[in-house]
Parts: C-alpha cells; structure tokens; sequence
C-alpha cells in the first residue's frame, strides 16, 4: 500500500514535472494582488475625498478609473489562471491515463485476473478524474495562500506598520492550528469516512440479496438493522466532526476576530489622530482579502485528500510489482515497466532477441515439442508446472486431463506466451518459440473457449476479429458449421445484432459455440480448445460436438478436456498430475494403467448413469 | 422533497445558523466602516464602544455560527440517508423478489443505490444554499435600503445576476461540452472493461493497437473537451468579480451625491460599501449549488424512471409496488399483509403439507408462460421438472413460493388456496436451493443463523458436516466468525452450493424446492452434491428442476414442461418408452456417451 503522505508527494513529482503552470499561477497570484491592491486604494481615495473632503464624483474620477480598471485586470487574471491550470491538470490526467492503459496491457492476463475490472475502469476513469480537483483546485490554491496574504501583508505593513503586524502574526497561525487540529481529527475522519462507504456497501449487499432474505423471512430484521446501523454510524461520526470542524472554526475565528481587532485598532488610532482616515479604510479594506487564500484553501483541502487518496491507488497499480509475469510479451518493455517488475532478471534474457525474428506464415500442420517446462506463479511458493515434457503431434488431437489445479491453464499460457517459462523451452517445428515473432505465432493460434469476448459492435464485426478480411458468406459458413447460425440469425437483427445486452444473455453453449465459430473462420493450423468443467444441457452438448468434430479434422488440436466424449474424440491422452505427464495413451489404455484417470473417468461417466 | 418534511425543523435551524453566518460577516464589516468613519470624525471613544462592542461580536457570532451550521447540516445528511435507506428498502422488498434477480437488475440496483447516496447532498449542497441565499440577500437588501435605496436596489439585482443568472448562462453555454464529457468518460469507463475483460482475445487476434489508439484518442477528446470547458469556468469566475465589484462601484457612484447633499451622512458611506462588498458571500456558492442540483436531479429522474420502468412488470397483487412508490402506499401493503395474516391465519400450515397445483395460469404482461399447469405433490414425493429453457419451469418455483400469483387456476399447500395462507408461512415451510444463493458480507455464523434463528454453535456445525462442508470449514481461519467477503467471492462454486444446502439444512423445512442447483459446477462436484442433498431429502416433499436428465429413476413423478404446457408426465421408465421430448434427449445424452466405460 502507498501511505497518504508519499501518493502526496507523487503527486507532487508529477506537478513539478511541468514547471511553467505553476509558475505563471504564481505570477498571476502576484499580478491579482496588486490589482486587490490598486482596487482597494482607489476605493479609499474615492471614499475619503467624498467623505471627508466633500469633493463631488467629478474630482474621484481618476479613482474611479482605477478601481475599474483594476476589477477588469482582476477578472481577467482569474480567467487566464483557470484556463493554465485546467491545461495542467488535463494533461497529468492524459498522461496517468495513458500510462495506466499500457501498464494493464503489460501486466497482461494473469494480472488482470487477480483485478476486478471495474474497479480498474474505475480508477482510470473517475479516480483519476479525482486528480482534476487536486491539480486544478488544491495546488493553485495553495499557490495563492502562499503568494498573495504575504504581498497583501508586506504593503500593509509598509504604510501602517501595527495593522501589518496584526496581519503578519495572525495569518500563519491559521495553517499551525489547523494542521494541529487537522492532524489529530485526521486519521480518525477518514476512518469515519471509510466506515460510511462500507455502510453504503452493506445498505448495496441487503438490497441485492432480497430475495434470499425473503426466503428466510428475514426482511424486518435487516431493515431495523440497516436503521440501526446507520444511526450508530451518525452518532459517532458526529462525534468525530465535531472535532474536525474545529480546524474550520479557528480559520473562521482568526479571519473575523483579526479583522475586528485591525477595524478597532484604526478606530482608537483615529480617534487620537495618528492616522489618516484614508489610510486607515484603504487597510481595513485589505484585511479581508489577505484571510481569503486561507480560507479558500481550507474549502478545497478535502477535495485535495480525495485526490491523494485516489492516487494511492493509481500509483499501486502502475507499480504493483506482485501477481504479473508477463514481460514476455512486450518485445520493447517501456523502462517503467521493467523497472517495476521486479522480475526483470529472469526475463532479460528472452526479451531481448539475439537473433532475427523467424517471420515464416505457418500453415502446414506443425509439430510442438515441450522440453522440461518449470513454472511457478510469483505470488505461489510452490510450483505449478515441474518439468513438464510433452510431444503435440501434427494433425492430431491430444487430449490433456488432469484434476483442477495441475496445471492444465498454465500449459495454454505458456504455449499462448501470456507467460515465460522458467525453466524448460518450447519448440514448434524445431524452432524455439521464443524466437518466433509473436505475432506470428498467435496468428497461426486459435483458442476456444467459453469465456469469449464480445466488444460493443456487431455480432458480425465481433466474428470478423478472427479474419478480418473475411467476407459475409464465409462469416454465415463458419457459424453454420459451428452450429451458432440458428440462433443468431433468430435475433432480430441477425448478424447486425449489437453485442451488449445480447453478450450478457447468451448462455454457456452459446458462447462456446461463437468462439467455434471465430475458429472456424480463423482457420489456423494449431487449435487450442478449453472445455468448460460445468455441464451443459443435453441439446447444446449434441450440437457443440458436432461442430468440434468438423472443427478438429486434420488440424494439430490440444484440448483441456472435461467431457468424456471429449476425450473419446482424441487420438492420444495426457495426463497431467502435480506439475508433470504422469501417463500417456488411448482411452481403454489408461483406463487400464491410470488409476487417476480412471477415478476421473468413473465420475465423467456420471452423466450417463 | 418530501424527504425534508421529515426534519423540518432541524432544517430551518440549519437555515437560520447559515443565513446568520452571513449576516454576521456582513454586520462585522459594517461596522467596521461605520467605526472608522465615525472615529474619523474623532468623537470620544466612549461614544463608540458599543460600534467596538459589536464589531466583536459579529467577529465571533459569524465563527460560532459557522461551526454550528456545518455540524447540523451534516447531521441532517447522515439522518436523511438513513431515512431514505430504509423507506427504499422498505419499497423494494414489496416488489415481487424474482425481478430483482439477475445480471440487469443486480446493475441496477447498484446504481440506485448510489443514486440514493447522490440525493443526500440534495439537501445540504442544493437547497440550503439557495435558501440561505434568499434570506440573506433579502435582508441585505432591507438594510442596505435604509441608507441608500438606490445602492440597495443594484445590490439586489447585480446579486442575483452574480447568484442565478451567471451560473445559469455559463451551464447554458458549456452544456454541449458537460454532457459531452459525461459521455466520454462513460465510452472510456466501457473501453476499459472491454480491454482488461478481452484482454487474451485482444492479444489473440492482434487488436492491441487499435485500443491503444481508440483510448488515445478519447482520452485526448476527454482532454481537449475539459480545456474548452475551462473557457467557461474562467469566464463564470471573471463575471463573478465583475458583478459583485461592478455593485460596489455604482454604490459609491451613486452614494457619493446624496452625501454631498447632506442627505445621507457620510460616516454611513463606508457602512454602505462594506455592506455591498459582504453581501455578496451569500450567492458565492451558488455555482457549485447548480452542479449539484444537476447531478441529484439526475439522480432522482433515474429513481423516478425506474418506477416507470417497473409498471408493465408489476404483475403481482400481493407483493406489488413500485420502487419509488409514496410510504404510504407500502405502509398500506404492509398494513394489508397483517390484516390478510390475521384474518386468514387461522391455524398454521401443518407438519408436512401436500401440494397441489390446479390448472394454473401465467403471464408475464403479455407473455404467457403458463397454461393449465396441473400436478399434486403428495408428502415425502419427489417430483422433477425438466424441458428445455425458457418453458417456464423456474416460474412454478416463483408462484409457490408466493413471489408472483397464478392468474387463474390455485395453488393448494396443505389443502388450501396458497392465496389464503400469508407469504412468509409459505416460505416458511419451503427450503429453496437454486443456483442465485445469496451470501451476505458478514460472518458465516451470520449468513446460516439467517435461515435458522437462535441456532447454536453445534446445530451449524452438524449443518456443515451434513452439508459436506467440513474439509472447508476446517479450513476457515477464524471458524464460524470468519467473514465471507463481498458476495461471498472467495468461495467456488462448490462451496457457495453446498452452503446453500445447508441453510436449507437448517431451515428444516417440509418441503424443499431446487431449482438446478447443480448449474455450474463440474460434473465431480456435481455427483457428491446431488448424493448430499438425496441424503437430505428423505422423508420430504421435493419439486426440483432441472435440464439435465441424471439419474431419473429417483423421481416419483416427471413432469415434462414445454412452452407453458404438462406435455408429458410419469416416471423415468414410463416416459422413456413415450416419444417426445423426454426420450429424444436420454437417446442424445447417451449417444453421446455412447460405447460405455
């Protein structure tokens, strides 16, 4: 976890990679108070020669002037100022952005497992948007109560020396006791501020399991519990605001007091003579503005630790160096992301290609060789695959079964170069796979399974990523051979059916069957096909095993296989047990030599009983 | 809003401390210009110790109040919350409970939820400021008047052009790029599931850079968007100094000659531009008040619309409701409930009750489900529903348990109409097992006491081991106390099923209904369920449901369900002699497992 203070001075970092926003809203900042300043004085002049010299507007003119030309420049300066750090802010939030984008693309699959993506999307999307106040409000802010209260007090000083000290002792007592106060309410807010959201999750968790509350006739008693959750929780965070505010209370009491004591000061000075009257309203007219910044800053504190709180996150994720393993497959790992890693030692080797690609279209069926295969999550001790070693014949299917856990997805990670092995290598026509250009090697790949991927389009734009130079009928062949063309064209709009709501409905078989469907079309050479464990009803298993066998033909297959007529359906299987091939061969001859295959077998057959 | 009946006079106390506040800062800083014009005309200082009295206390009441506003506007928020919580919780129970299933309706009750937690600031961010506002500016107004009519009148005005009409204009203009932006970000937020969810694929068929270059470019819009919105931002900020300064300028302007001609006395001059100068901090936060009004008005239109939205669904006559129904109405229904229970609840439904459906009848709107659905379930009889999806099986399960009624036709529990007997003794008398098992956020202990109250530490213990849960729970590191997470995600699905089991377990009930709950799950985990839940089921009544045809032979009665209709019934050597669905699909199941083991 990244504590607050040093997402804080991340924060930071990123702010004084760019220099000039900051320092034109300095700028500003000084060129603001010297027009309060000019504005105010020619308000004192006016006032003065109209109320103790008894001139008419006429002899103010010039006053006037000023004090309009000084409200325009005003106006102006905080146009300008909004505009540069808006310009800021965006851009640091382009710029996290993007780097967010291409950090999750790096981490690739594994890691993205391990996230919610919606949480990520979150991030990226409202969570950096948090930044906005921080970048665009907090710091501007904090710019200006550094730069204008001490010009405002220096001139202040100059011409009225006991006002100016008036000004100059109070005003940097404001931020000492709020942060004394600030720093005791602190943590116990956000506490406070951590249970609200938790009580808005439990509030989220009732309604959505209603139904089962209903079942067990348990609704009043969760509805008194939710009142009575929540009044607990008004109870004490009132408590704990009760001390928080006490920061804005002293702001608001030094600000008024200190102008009080300055109007009371001049008034008896006055009285005696020591001052001129002039001189005396020009002050009292400042000393409002110089308790302004301060004030203000106090306002957009909060909006500023939300922002430090989203960028904890922010900075986990372009940092966290845990639960990826996927280097491999960026041929140019941008420095952040190979410094971050943490893994880059045992990657280094492979990432850098010594040799020139082998770009060669592969489209004769092919021959895998697997050779001592070692790999072990970085999150988990032990690893999942021990020299593993296996033969994929050309133009056969091999079967792999093994109890969950063994290492079967481990296998298709490694072979789709989501993962690089640690030990071990893996060949495809005697060339290493590491040798091979990437793209290449995934071009002549198809996987099937029943997790596919609908992004918002079309389902036939959704068809045509597998070949995108496919044309209509070849689209409406592979679904039909897939067995996914009844039902498609069933919807209403056929073929030009938005995904979305469709993808949400589609059932289990009618997944598989449109991934079938993309392989049919893809046409490559090696098939990679991940049966689902869950079984599917009798109608959608008839029709999925037929569209395999026509999708299987001569074409190099594995299959992670969960059904026995799967398994029936391969010329050779392997076993797979604690990290290694622990046997090979036909169905009858394991079922005869492998006891863990034939405990599997036995409870496969369960559907047939 | 009704919502705020319910505190009223909090709130009028919250109004009051917040328009003193400003009227505090507007009484410090005129009497801070009275006090020195006055001192300038160098009086006795005794003549204005009470001015110097004033000035002080003003300094300090404007702090006090502040404080105390603040801490009763947020006291005011947390009870609305609470207050809305409980009256939506309240509504959305009355709804028929198999609507708030499923992927749709999860999403959108989350987002009700968080509409809810949007409305809160309804109160403190939209209305007080805006009344505060009011009042101050009124008072202001009738202040400033007693010295000079004329400066009062362009306080007035120039106040609310600075408080309504320049945060109106400027929403005006920049409300193409405000909801353009919404947008944005929402084609962002999808792009990025559909990235992180894709991602093998993505990198399967070659498409990374694409996305990277769809994301740039919306990120870039995004960026370009937020800059052109800045315009207008600066612009409101500019206007906003140029009204309140513009009024301190035409105050002096036209101050100046009624002073000159004695009309107003010169020491109240100061007075006057100080007054107009401080006026203007009570419309300072009116344009944030505009944004929120925005997003809660939003916010509620989403809750209002769902209530629209719910209309042709509301089928029901017991449970019926609409979300956002008045509390009333669910006060009524609430009422009904109880009268109907007290009037109907004669005796309690016996021991073991038989169950008889006859020639039951259903429509969702205009869809009909079920026709002439006729089938007794006698005590301790195992019946099986199968037939392929969408034929209504799982609607049978909703009309029994009472989350719907049959449009014509009666349901019998224990020889009587189901409609006589009061929703929660019908559910209390059924265990349900299907696959949607809810698991709260909370302890273990928690989510099984739930289906058994007052349960002890070694009933649930046997529940577990009954339910073959206690390699599991062995587990567990803080045993029944250990929390199970958000939705329960830690749990395979195994686990999840088997802890539904054992809450039906614990209920005990007569009769138990499953309605697949083996979906899901491999066929390993499959088999040791199935033989856990028989072992259960001894002795009681079981409708359970099904596409899968296992084991058949278990079942007295098979009841063959095709678009709405009883095409076939009969037990599993009867039925597989009979063509029609049921043997066409045993001959496709075992063809696929044709040579056998």
């Amino acid at each position: 976890m990244t504590d607050h203070s040093s997402s804080h001075k991340r924060l930071f970092q990123l702010a004084s990679g760019r220099r000039t926003p900051w320092l034109l809203t300095g700028l500003f900042s000084l060129l603001s108070a010297a027009a309060i300043i000019a504005l105010m004085y020619g308000l004192s002049i006016a006032v003065d020669a109209v109320f103790m010299g008894g001139l008419g507007l006429p002899a103010v003119t010039s006053a006037l002037l000023l004090i309009i030309g000084a409200v325009i420049a005003r106006g102006l300066i905080f146009w300008i100022s909004e505009l540069v750090t808006q310009k800021a802010a965006s851009e640091i939030k382009l710029d996290i952005r993007k780097r967010l984008f291409r950090t999750v693309q790096q981490r690739g699959p594994v890691w993205t497992e391990t996230q919610s993506s919606g949480e990520l999307a979150a991030t990226a999307v409202e969570g950096v948007e948090k930044l906005d106040a921080y970048y665009a409000r907090f710091i501007p802010a904090g710019i200006h109560m550094a730069i204008l209260p001490s010009v405002i007090a220096v001139f202040v000083f100059w011409i009225d020396w006991i006002s100016g000290l008036i000004l100059v002792v109070t005003g940097p007592l404001i931020p000492v006791f709020m942060s004394l106060i600030g720093m005791r309410a602190r943590d116990k807010t956000q506490k406070q501020w951590a249970t609200l959201r938790r009580l808005s999750t439990h509030f989220l968790d009732a309604v959505q399991g209603l139904r089962t509350l209903k079942l067990y006739n348990h609704t009043g008693k969760k509805h008194e519990e939710i009142e009575k959750i929540s009044d607990r929780f008004r109870k004490s965070t009132m408590g704990v605001l009760k001390v928080a505010f006490l920061s804005g209370f002293i702001l608001e009491l030094f600000a008024s007091l200190a102008t009080a004591l300055v109007a009371v000061e001049i008034g008896v000075r006055l009285i005696e003579g020591q001052i001129a009257f002039q001189t005396g309203l020009f002050v009292l007219l400042l000393a409002p503005e110089y308790y302004l910044p301060f004030r203000l800053f106090g306002a957009r504190h909060h909006a500023g630790m939300e922002g430090t709180e989203a960028a904890s996150r922010i900075f986990e994720i372009l940092e966290d160096g845990g639960g990826n393993g996927n280097e491999y497959n960026n041929c140019k790992p941008s420095p952040t992301a190979v410094m971050t890693t943490g893994r880059l030692s045992k990657d280094s080797g492979t990432s850098v290609l010594p040799n020139p690609p082998l770009c060669s279209p592969m489209h004769t069926p092919f021959y895998i060789q697997i050779e001592g295969l070692e790999y072990s999550y970085p999150s988990k001790m032990s690893p999942v695959l021990t020299d593993c070693s296996l033969d994929i014949l050309p133009g056969k299917t091999t079967a792999l079964v093994g109890k969950s856990g063994s290492g079967k997805t481990t296998l298709i990670r490694l072979l789709t170069r989501q993962i690089t092995p640690d030990k071990g290598a893996i060949t495809v026509q005697g060339i290493s796979l590491d040798r091979i250009e990437e793209q290449d090697w995934l071009q002549s790949i198809s996987v099937v399974n029943q997790n596919s991927w609908f992004f918002d389009d079309s389902i036939f734009a959704n068809l045509l990523v597998s070949r995108p130079d496919a044309t209509e009928t070849e689209v409406v062949d592979a679904c039909k051979a897939a067995g996914a063309h009844s039902f498609i064209s069933g919807l209403p709009e056929g073929y030009r059916t938005r995904t979305g709501e469709f993808a949400a409905r589609l059932s289990g078989g009618e997944r598989q069957r449109i991934s079938i469907a993309r392989a049919f079309l893809r046409n490559s050479p090696f098939l990679i096909l991940d049966e689902p464990s869950s079984a599917l009803d009798p109608e959608s298993e008839a029709i999925i095993g037929e569209a395999l066998d026509r999708l299987f033909g001569d074409r190099t297959t594995l299959v992670i296989a969960h059904r026995l007529s799967t398994v029936r359906r391969a010329d050779r299987i392997l076993v797979l047990d604690d990290g290694k091939i622990s046997a090979e061969g036909n169905h009858q001859q394991l079922l005869a030599g492998c006891k863990l295959y034939s405990q599997m077998a036995k409870s496969y057959c369960y559907n047939s009983l | 809003m009704r919502f705020l009946g319910w505190h009223r006079w909090r709130i009028a106390g919250a109004w009051v401390l917040g328009t003193g506040t400003i009227l505090a800062g507007i009484g410090l800083l005129a009497s801070s210009g009275y006090l020195i014009s006055a001192a300038a005309l160098r009086p006795p200082i005794l003549d204005l110790l009470v001015v110097i009295v004033s000035v002080r206390f003003f300094g300090i009441s404007r702090a006090v109040l502040r404080y105390g506003e603040r801490l009763l506007s947020h006291d005011i928020t947390f009870r609305l919350l609470m207050r809305m919580r409980s009256r939506f919780f309240a509504s959305i129970q009355a709804l028929p409970a198999s609507r708030l299933l499923g992927y749709r309706s999860g999403n959108l009750l989350s987002s009700v939820t968080s509409d809810i937690d949007e409305l809160q600031n309804f109160y403190v961010r939209v209305i007080t400021p805006f009344t505060v506002a009011f009042i101050s500016s009124v008072i202001a107004f009738l202040f400033i008047r007693l010295f000079s009519p004329s400066a009062a009148w362009v306080t007035l005005g120039l106040l609310s052009v600075n408080g309504a009409f320049v945060p109106l204009l400027l929403r005006l203009l920049a409300r193409g790029i405000g909801t353009s932006q919404v947008r944005l970000r929402s084609r962002l937020y999808r792009l990025w599931i559909e990235m992180t969810q894709g991602i093998q694929d993505i990198r399967l068929y070659n498409l990374q850079k694409a996305y990277n270059e769809q994301y740039n470019n919306l990120c870039e819009r995004i960026d370009r968007a937020e800059r052109r919105q800045s315009v207008f931002t600066g612009l409101q900020d500019a206007l906003l100094q140029w009204t309140m300064f513009g009024a301190v300028i035409v105050s002096l302007v036209v101050t100046a000659p009624v002073v000159l001609s004695g009309e107003l006395e010169g020491v109240m001059m100061a007075l006057v531009i100080f007054s107009v100068m401080a006026a203007f901090e009570s419309t300072q936060n009116l344009g944030s008040a505009f944004q929120y009004l925005e997003s809660t008005e939003k916010a509620a239109d989403n809750l209002f619309s769902l209530e629209s939205g719910e209309r042709p669904h509301t089928r029901n006559k017991t449970d019926g409701g609409k979300i956002f129904d008045s509390i009333n109405r669910t006060a009524y229904s609430d009422n009904l409930n109880i009268a109907l229970k007290s009037k109907v609840k004669t005796r309690a439904i016996n021991r073991d009750p038989d169950i008889l459906f006859e020639k039951v009848d259903f429509a969702y709107g205009r869809h009909q489900v079920l026709n002439g659905i006729g089938f007794p379930m006698e005590t301790g009889s195992k019946t099986a529903v199968v037939g392929p999806s969408g034929s209504g099986k799982s609607t049978l399960l909703n009309l029994l348990l009472r989350f719907y009624d049959p449009d014509a036709g009666q349901i019998r529990v224990g020889g009587r109409n189901s409609m006589y007997w009061h929703p929660e003794d019908i559910r209390a008398a059924i265990s349900v097992v299907d696959q949607s098992t809810y698991l709260f956020n909370d302890t273990l202990r928690e989510n099984l006491l739930l289906a058994h109250h007052g349960a002890d530490d070694h009933m649930l213990l046997q529940a577990l081991q009954d339910a073959h849960l206690m390699e599991w729970y062995n587990m567990l590191p803080n045993g029944l106390d250990t929390y199970l997470g958000e939705h329960g995600k830690q749990l395979s699905g195994g686990e999840r099923q088997r802890l539904a089991v054992c809450r039906a377990l614990l209920k005990n009930a007569p009769v138990w209904i499953l309605d697949e709950p083996t979906a899901n799950l491999d066929t390993i985990t499959e088999k040791s369920l199935v033989q856990t839940i028989r072992k259960a089921l001894e002795g009681r009544t079981a409708l359970w449901i099904t596409h899968r045809l296992v084991q058949m032979d278990y079942f007295d009665r098979i009841l063959v369900l095709e678009e709405g209709r009883i095409t076939a019934r009969g037990r599993h050597h009867v039925l597989i002699k009979k063509e029609g669905w049921y043997r066409d699909m045993m001959h496709l199941q075992s063809n696929l497992l044709a040579d056998r083991v």
